[in-house]
């Protein structure tokens, strides 16, 4: 058997790893559903009949991935808590790649899977409400529906709200530049992967702490850009394409722009895509290792 | 199956280990004694691999503890003094658990459990602190390790479960394995253990058989005035005084752990030298 990767060892731990924490897990995800139903009942007593439009579907579906994956993420390694359960986990035969695959698999690949047939289960009861909601509202001759017509200027029968999809693109956020998009997934992926690393660094309070090391870190960058970087550049102008690129307007205002080769611009853009999350679970592996009790 | 060289190990604000050194064989139940504080629970952590030496070497079976291999993990087994047992029960703890020890034998497991009066349906959850260490012990022993390392073993353990403890220890060793008890009730490990090793202040003071000490030393109750003088250690009983001298006349006295404890660290180098002989 290798020292390092062994598959039937792996399954072995997967399988540990749910029966013990399995009243855990079924928990978290019901505090979810518990979490989400909470706020599509909010959604739904806003007096709108856009409240759940697909945008505020995917608002919530976005929010709830990040608390609840942070969250989780920071609870994968609540066995670092108490060295009683540092020593059980320590000793227990399988190699710290194998005890790191187990924490991704149920953190990461599980809880999202878990969590996106959640929001959906919620969701489509939630948009079928607020469509049985408005179609009422309409046939009615209420005061409240009369507001509607006029303040949203609805003249024939009302649309159907449709459920969101939030993979498709237009969930996009602009981070940088029009173009220059780090959509929501690309960007919670390695939020939960700092996350994680957080758990495996700090023992107690881990959410917390990393909330606040990366504050500090976001803080720190800031500071770096504003006080470093454009002290260096003329006054006035911006960067873009992960700042590989320069645009300032000269006396006439014509727009002018300086940019490193584009090769460059895109190898950071798919390092901050696909790069950082990797990154952060190799150096989790390794604070693992090193790791006492 | 240990090998320690010139260890060296240190807490923030203490120094514990400045260069031990010490070979532990298989076919033995070493018994660590030492007051606490003094380096037993550290040094059973460094040789499972749970604290890494700031210098020194640690061999453990072939493996460096500190890379906590596999190969490594499965071939020991450790009851720390403060342990972890899952909310399951003692049928899927088994069931879960021990795949991960390929020499584990259920069936002793059982016997075990039987001898602790354990029934094997229980939950671990819904034991006490004392039956939750039994069941630790027993699956410790059924995992078949050539390594078992043990901290404080009876802390927890009621008056039956030590000696029921003592009974089960010695029906489970043999030639290949190597146990290490480690405890500061030095009571618990009479008529059990084969060889003592005394720490003290970070440092291996005793490290002998008990064959060759009761060789050498004598413990008994004395109520000779002179003898008392020229005790290595003694101490006033209600009658008489108990002492450890040096064993002239060649019988072999019953060890008491605790005054061969006392003396060695009183007087260290003393019976050092009586060992060195």
């Amino acid at each position: 058997m290798s020292e390092t990767l062994d598959f039937r060892r792996l399954y072995l731990l997967l399988s540990k790893h749910w029966f013990e924490n399995r009243k855990a897990y079924s928990l978290f995800f019901l505090c979810i559903a518990a979490f989400l139903i909470g706020w599509f009942f909010f959604m739904l007593m806003i007096s709108s009949p856009y409240g759940l439009s697909q945008d505020n579907q995917a608002s919530i579906y976005f929010a709830g991935l990040f608390i609840a994956g942070c969250i989780s993420a920071s609870l994968l390694f609540r066995d670092f808590y108490a060295r009683p359960r540092k020593i059980n986990y320590f000793l227990l035969p399988a190699a710290t790649l194998e005890k790191l695959l187990c924490a991704l698999f149920y953190g990461v690949l599980i809880f999202f899977i878990a969590y996106t047939l959640i929001f959906y289960l919620t969701d489509i009861v939630a948009v079928k409400i607020a469509n049985d909601n408005n179609s009422a509202m309409m046939a009615s001759n209420t005061q409240r529906a009369a507001e509607w017509r006029q303040m949203y200027n609805i003249t024939g029968p009302l649309d159907k709200i449709k459920t969101g999809n939030v993979f498709l693109p237009s969930a996009d956020m602009f981070i940088f530049y029009p173009g220059d998009n780090i959509d929501f997934f690309t960007a919670f992926f390695p939020m939960q992967s700092a996350f994680i690393l957080g758990a495996v660094y700090f023992n107690r309070n881990a959410f917390f702490k990393t909330i606040v090391v990366l504050l500090v870190i976001w803080m720190l960058f800031f500071i770096m850009e504003d006080k470093l970087f454009f002290s260096l550049l003329p006054p006035d102008g911006r960067t873009f394409r992960l700042f590989t690129a320069f645009s300032v307007s000269d006396a006439s205002g014509n727009e002018q722009i300086y940019s490193l080769p584009y090769w460059i611009g895109n190898a950071a853009t798919f390092f901050m895509r696909f790069g950082i999350t990797p990154v952060l679970w190799i150096a989790t592996y390794y604070r693992m290792k090193e790791k006492e009790i | 199956m240990i090998a320690i060289e010139n260890l060296q190990f240190s807490y923030p604000k203490k120094e514990i280990f400045s260069g031990l050194n010490i070979n532990l064989k298989p076919g033995f139940i070493y018994g660590v004694l030492g007051k606490n504080g003094t380096g037993k629970s550290t040094l059973l952590a460094n040789i499972a691999g749970l604290l890494y030496p700031a210098g020194g070497s640690v061999k453990v079976l072939g493996f460096n503890p500190a890379l906590r291999q596999p190969g490594f993990l499965k071939d020991i087994f450790m009851i720390p003094e403060e342990f972890y047992l899952p909310d399951v029960s003692i049928h899927n703890f088994v069931k879960y658990t021990s795949p991960f020890y390929p020499w584990f034998n259920e069936e002793l497991f059982g016997n075990y459990l039987t001898e602790f009066e354990i029934p094997y349906k229980s939950h671990l959850q819904r034991l006490s602190y004392g039956q939750r260490k039994k069941v630790l012990i027993s699956f410790g022993l059924a995992a078949n390790t050539s390594l078992v390392l043990m901290d404080e073993p009876t802390n927890g353990l009621d008056i039956a479960g030590k000696s029921q403890f003592r009974k089960i220890i010695a029906g489970a060793f043999d030639d290949k394995k190597c146990i290490v008890i480690s405890s500061h009730q030095v009571k618990d490990l009479e008529n059990l253990v084969d060889r003592i090793v005394i720490i003290d202040e970070g440092d291996i003071v005793l490290d002998e058989s008990i064959h060759h000490i009761s060789e050498k030393l004598s413990f008994k109750i004395s109520f000779d005035a002179s003898e008392t003088s020229w005790a290595i250690y003694s101490e006033p009983l209600l009658r008489g005084n108990a002492v450890v001298v040096v064993n002239i006349e060649g019988d072999e006295s019953k060890i008491d752990l605790e005054l061969l404890y006392k003396a060695t660290v009183t007087n260290p180098k003393l019976i050092q030298s009586i060992f060195k002989d």
